[in-house]
């Protein structure tokens, strides 16, 4: 059990591979990946609630890529950079997508 | 417990024996999974599909949807009772602004739930349509309405009746 918590709080697979192919695609400022799975635990996306889930992810990207694209243009890079893991079964994606600007910093 | 399985094998078929109690396991969950997924009962989601009618006649569907309506929305479930969070959060912004909108729910129909992905390139539900133009799911609704830009954007759009 305590296992399995600890599997938890540490990105499994999907969430280290979704971090990487950001990481290269978007040169990010900042992205946080942070896993829902266990929200929608027995839900659609996630029957089977298992503690290391993947299914049901929240990304929060800064990245100057976004710099002049529209919303959904912005989500339409992160899908095709993370069409993998969708195919695989990561059933949502909350997406934060925002330019260092919009954020307040100022990128020396 | 030991003993239990031991005694157990015992009654079973030869070539069971042989292949032991982990493909015993397997078939056994295999079967439950089948039972669960045409379960009278069961989601959605987990239900056989079928898919039949060329892409072409989805396609014609989702045009006369977004052009029959000004605000239009893809969706889980319906929006007096939405099936996913992301779905009753699109549901729930629209209200707000007490505009007419149409809806379909893709769940109870697959071949539009894979119809509009392919249609607006877009992998995920719900999508929303304002005058006609695809404006992106849950998270760019949720963030015209913070910025004020979904007011601007549903100006002249035909009121809810109520």
């Amino acid at each position: 059990m305590a296992a399995a918590a600890a599997a938890a709080r540490q990105p499994g697979p999907v969430a280290t591979s979704m971090q990487l192919k950001l990481m290269e695609g978007l040169k990010p400022i900042s992205l946080a990946i942070q896993n829902d799975s266990h929200k929608h635990a027995g839900h659609s996306g996630n029957p089977t609630g298992a503690p290391d889930a993947e299914t049901h992810f929240t990304v929060t990207i800064v990245s100057s890529a976004f710099e002049g694209k529209s919303s959904v243009t912005r989500h339409r890079m992160v899908y095709q950079l993370l069409q993998a893991e969708i195919d695989a079964g990561v059933h949502a994606l909350a997406l934060k997508t925002k330019t260092p600007a919009e954020m307040g910093l100022k990128l020396s | 417990m030991q003993r239990l399985l031991t005694s157990a094998r015992q009654f079973l078929p030869a070539a069971q024996r042989a292949g032991g109690l982990a493909d015993l396991q397997r078939v056994g969950g295999y079967t439950a999974a089948r039972l669960f997924s045409t379960d009278a009962d069961s989601h959605d989601d987990f239900k056989p599909q079928v898919k039949a009618a060329p892409a072409g006649d989805v396609e014609a569907t989702i045009e006369k949807d977004i052009a029959s309506h000004d605000v239009f929305i893809y969706m889980k479930g319906v929006p007096q009772a939405p099936m996913c969070g992301f779905s009753n959060m699109a549901c729930a912004i629209l209200n707000l602004y007490g505009v007419e909108y149409g809806s379909r729910n893709v769940l109870a129909d697959p071949e539009v739930r894979e119809g509009i992905k392919r249609y607006t390139a877009w992998p995920t539900i719900p999508q929303v349509f304002i005058k006609g133009e695809f404006v992106g799911g849950s998270d760019i609704l949720h963030e015209m309405h913070q910025k004020g830009e979904l007011k601007k954007a549903l100006e002249g759009c035909k009121p809810a009746d109520d």
